[in-house]
């Protein structure tokens, strides 16, 4: 039987990659190990789709919107077409399953955009560092979750669309996705390959790829996180004995009462005279969790209740929650966060992958 | 990173910090009696494991220590190998108040400091 060519090469190369690329952004979610190739992965995503989009409007025949987008009547009479067992078979995409795509470049685009929102606010990276604030971050993590959940259920639509397609058009369609070539439809026009296209996108994704990794390539600790401030007298006076925790770590009113304790600091008196546990006191408390500098100090600030006054980050009921482990684990925060020294705790500084839940 | 100075600057300042010891009332200082010392344990008010300097610094000045309670690193004591140690007066006194509190119950007399300054700078490698 005659067959002729539907999808073209960029249209098919476009398909591939983001199914890679979605599974990749999968693969790497919710651990902090991965976060930067989690970022690339949906970078990718959007860079695709955006490139489909504009496809969408000068490809070929079969990959152009208004091939086929139809409107609410049309998608009615074909769902009713379709229960009657007398559907055609169409070229392209049915006016089903073109809504469909659109819904599945919606979701990437907008998991693209959430993404980019959580990891300014967040982590302080990305186009969005330093404008968005922590709580304004975390405050689309779930969202971003319940759309890469919303995906995943497009995609079982998807599959299932593919196989009962294929099987009512008596055609194998995923390999048509492979080859672009269908069965030939009586009057639909074949699409012109567009190889250079396809040639120019996998070179400027796999350029944009290698340009946006080129720090990790070079031996770089991905999204490291931003200095966090520094005092020479409180680094030495906390910083000798154990890890300098730094103030982001305990609300205010700990610093004030481990200050007020320094006498009896876990069984140690600290001996420090009056000025500099003073100035030590102040460098604590005006940079301490309420300032939310970062993730970690937003949780501190938010998740301790305001009638404690933990002495110990190991007493936050955050840190209980976020780090299942016997308490004399204690004080090892640099066995899986790589930048405890720094103080930064971010999460593209883990080593480990995260033991709890999130 | 040329060394030499701190060196000097330490082979300088234990023999100051031993006269200000001796100013306040030491004797002769005795390196044996420092390293007794430095070994020495006392009974833990909290009736837990007896402690001793060495609890955190190691037996060996030359080398580094652990903290007891906090497992951090602690350079080496000995100015053989930490050349800026007992440099700074206010430093060690701001340490041996500390740590000694800890250790034996108290602070340290003139005598024990000496002693203990005298055995740490003397340890070679």
């Amino acid at each position: 039987m005659a067959k002729m060519r539907i999808w073209d090469v960029p249209t098919r190369t476009f398909h591939g990659l983001l199914g890679a690329a979605v599974a990749g952004a999968w693969l790497t979610a919710g651990d902090a190990r991965w976060l930067h190739l989690h970022v690339l992965a949906g970078t990718l995503a959007a860079a695709l789709t955006l490139f489909r989009v504009l496809w969408g409007f000068i490809g070929g025949p079969h990959a152009r919107f208004r091939a086929f987008l139809r409107g609410p009547r049309d998608v009615r009479a074909h769902i009713h077409d379709l229960l009657a067992g007398t559907a055609h078979r169409p070229a392209g995409h049915d006016p089903l399953a073109g809504w469909a795509m659109v819904a599945a470049m919606a979701l990437v685009l907008l998991l693209a955009v959430t993404g980019v929102w959580v990891l300014g606010g967040e982590e302080g990276q990305g186009p969005l560092g330093g404008v968005l604030s922590v709580g304004q971050g975390i405050a689309l993590h779930g969202p971003h979750g319940a759309l890469s959940l919303a995906l995943l259920c497009w995609l079982g639509l998807h599959l299932a669309g593919v196989v009962l397609a294929s099987l009512r058009h008596g055609e194998a369609l995923p390999l048509a996705m492979v080859t672009g070539r269908k069965r030939a439809v009586p009057g639909a026009p074949s699409s012109p390959a567009h190889r250079g296209v396809a040639l120019l996108l996998v070179g400027a994704i796999a350029g944009g790829a290698l340009w946006s990794a080129r720090g990790v390539l070079a031996g770089e600790r991905p999204y490291a996180g931003r200095a966090l401030p520094d005092d020479p007298e409180w680094r030495s006076a906390c910083g000798e004995c154990h890890l300098a925790y730094p103030p982001h770590l305990l609300p205010a009113r700990s610093w004030t009462a481990l200050m007020d304790g320094q006498a009896d600091h876990f069984g140690e008196d600290l001996g420090l005279e009056a000025e500099p546990a003073a100035r030590v006191e102040r460098f604590l408390t005006s940079h301490a969790a309420e300032r939310e500098v970062n993730e970690a100090a937003w949780y501190v600030a938010h998740t301790t209740p305001p009638a404690e006054t933990p002495l110990r980050v190991t007493a936050l009921p955050w840190w209980r929650e976020r780090h299942p482990v016997p308490d004399d684990d204690a004080g090892r925060c640099g066995d899986c966060h790589a930048d405890a020294e720094a103080g930064t705790f971010v999460d593209g500084a883990m080593t480990r992958k995260e033991r709890s839940s999130r | 990173m040329n060394l030499a100075p701190l060196a000097v600057a330490a082979l300088l300042a234990a023999p100051g910090l031993i006269d200000a010891y001796r100013a306040a009332g030491a004797g002769a200082p005795d390196a044996a009696r420092g390293r007794a010392f430095w070994t020495q344990s006392f009974a833990a008010p909290d009736g837990g494991v007896a402690r001793a300097c060495t609890s955190c610094h190691g037996p060996d000045p030359l080398g580094p220590g652990r903290h007891v309670k906090t497992g951090e690193v602690l350079a080496a004591m000995a100015p053989a190998v930490e050349p800026t140690r007992f440099t700074d007066p206010a430093e060690v006194e701001k340490w041996f108040k500390r740590n000694c509190k800890w250790t034996v119950g108290r602070e340290c007399t003139p005598q024990e400091k000496a002693d203990v300054v005298l055995f740490l700078t003397e340890v070679k490698r």
